[in-house]
């Protein structure tokens, strides 16, 4: 699985993708972490498969008793089907994820984990002094849906909003916005259920200082191509399956 | 069965073959029943000359609710089984995902965080294989004492036999009384013996494979 660190300051931001081992036929994830000091966060650490190859990664960058807190976005598999697994090793650690998803998430074999529900209007984890924002997501593209902003970093880990169903070997950054949008428009059109709730997460992530969007699926936009899809995401109708 | 199949992956399929097994057993426990009801009702028209059929009928209803019983509680079991199954089986697979990163990330910085967790999770597969091989003895043991006590309803076959030759204008239903019985134990007694049978395989294959 590959490596590559977004933010190297007085705390660190890595993204782990593009496993060359996982199951054929699973879709590519992209997993985030950040370390604050001597305590970790994992973003959507992923479905099963990719439990194996993403320990391997993470014991490059940090111990199993620095992750403390672990972060679902809403209650997929591909999200948080690997929680059984990790939590033998992170017994002690915290899980924030939506309130409304607890009791399906325990469904992935969980029993140990302290779970942190995030209330509908957001909240704000203090990891070692670094303050990150929950940012509501709902319907985008679950009913209780959540994305973790680092205002320090400015970067805006984006869940399923970006994402693009990409060949596994996807370059990491988007270098072409145009030909990007191919690989994203049927995901969104179809995933997003509601453009009310588009909308008003479009004036939300418009209100913060984003340098690097950063999807759970296919490449991350850096720069100018963040304003690039917030426009084309704006201007997207979604929900389009409902004749 | 494929050869690949794990003891954890075989008693789940057993666990549902054995339930399976033990539903017709309980089946033919209500037929005996039914049984017994006839006979009772024959055996009081014969009156005197049946007279030693009586307790045979009442021996036979307290078996049928015996085996009644031990199904209800053997169901149980296995029930438990299954479950015991599941987490022995959870807990072999995590314990050889860790074993495996464990081995790819050999060279790794932070690997020494690996160990104390895969000897939690080793320890962990060695209780839930002890207790599942716990239950599993008890089920082979209950299913003994279940054949065993079926086997001795075939020597009150043969009595019942005896007893209808000696009422003369009753013989022939009595008798067939007496071969219902004999087919009923027989069937319970080969049900018994294939839960048995599926179940000590298990077992051995459990031993055969060690700890998880």
């Amino acid at each position: 699985m590959k490596s590559i660190c977004l933010y190297n300051e007085a705390h660190q931001w890595h993204v782990f993708g593009r496993d060359s081992k996982k199951v054929k036929g699973i879709v590519d994830t992209n997993q985030y972490m950040i370390q604050s000091g001597n305590r970790c966060l994992l973003m959507d650490p992923g479905g099963i498969e990719v439990f194996a190859s993403m320990l391997t990664a993470i014991l490059h960058h940090v111990s199993l008793d620095e992750i403390t807190d672990l972060f679902a976005s809403h209650q997929d598999p591909d999200i948080i089907s690997s929680l059984g697994l990790w939590e033998q090793a992170l017994p002690h650690a915290r899980l924030h994820t939506p309130r409304i998803w607890e009791g399906f998430i325990r469904h992935f074999g969980s029993t140990k984990i302290k779970y942190m529900p995030i209330p509908d209007e957001g909240d704000i984890l203090d990891l070692n002094g670094l303050k990150l924002q929950f940012i509501p997501a709902h319907y985008l593209h679950a009913s209780g849906n959540f994305h973790v902003y680092d205002a320090k970093a400015k970067i805006l880990m984006s869940g399923d909003v970006g994402a693009a169903l990409d060949h596994p070997d996807a370059p990491m950054f988007v270098e072409d916005f145009e030909a990007h949008i191919n690989k994203m428009k049927m995901f969104h059109q179809r995933w997003m259920p509601s453009n009310r709730a588009k909308q008003d997460w479009i004036k939300r992530a418009r209100g913060l200082e984003v340098e690097i969007l950063a999807p759970q699926h296919g490449s991350l936009f850096k720069g100018e191509h963040v304003q690039h899809f917030l426009d084309w995401f704006e201007a997207l109708e979604v929900g389009t399956a409902v004749a | 069965m494929k050869k690949n199949t794990t003891a954890q992956e075989t008693i789940l399929i057993t666990a549902g073959t054995v339930t399976a097994e033990l539903n017709g057993v309980n089946e033919i426990a209500k037929d005996m029943t039914l049984g017994v009801m006839n006979a009772k009702t024959i055996s009081h028209r014969a009156g005197e000359s049946a007279k030693g059929f009586r307790p045979i009928t009442d021996y036979i209803e307290q078996v049928a609710r015996d085996v009644s019983q031990a199904v209800v509680r053997i169901s149980q079991d296995v029930s438990v089984l299954s479950r015991l199954a599941v987490s022995y089986h959870r807990y072999g697979k995590i314990l050889k995902t860790y074993q495996c990163v464990q081995q790819e990330a050999g060279q790794a910085e932070h690997a020494s965080s690996l160990p104390p967790v895969i000897e939690n999770l080793e320890r962990q597969a060695k209780e839930d294989r002890n207790r599942f091989l716990q239950n599993l003895e008890g089920l082979i043991f209950q299913l003994n004492e279940m054949k065993n006590s079926i086997r001795s309803s075939k020597v009150i076959s043969t009595v019942s036999r005896v007893e209808a030759a000696s009422s003369q204008a009753f013989r022939q239903s009595l008798e067939v009384v007496a071969d219902d019985l004999e087919i009923s134990t027989e069937k319970i007694r080969e049900r018994v013996m294939r839960c048995n049978q599926q179940l000590t395989t298990v077992m051995a294959q459990i031993q055969r494979e060690g700890v998880a």
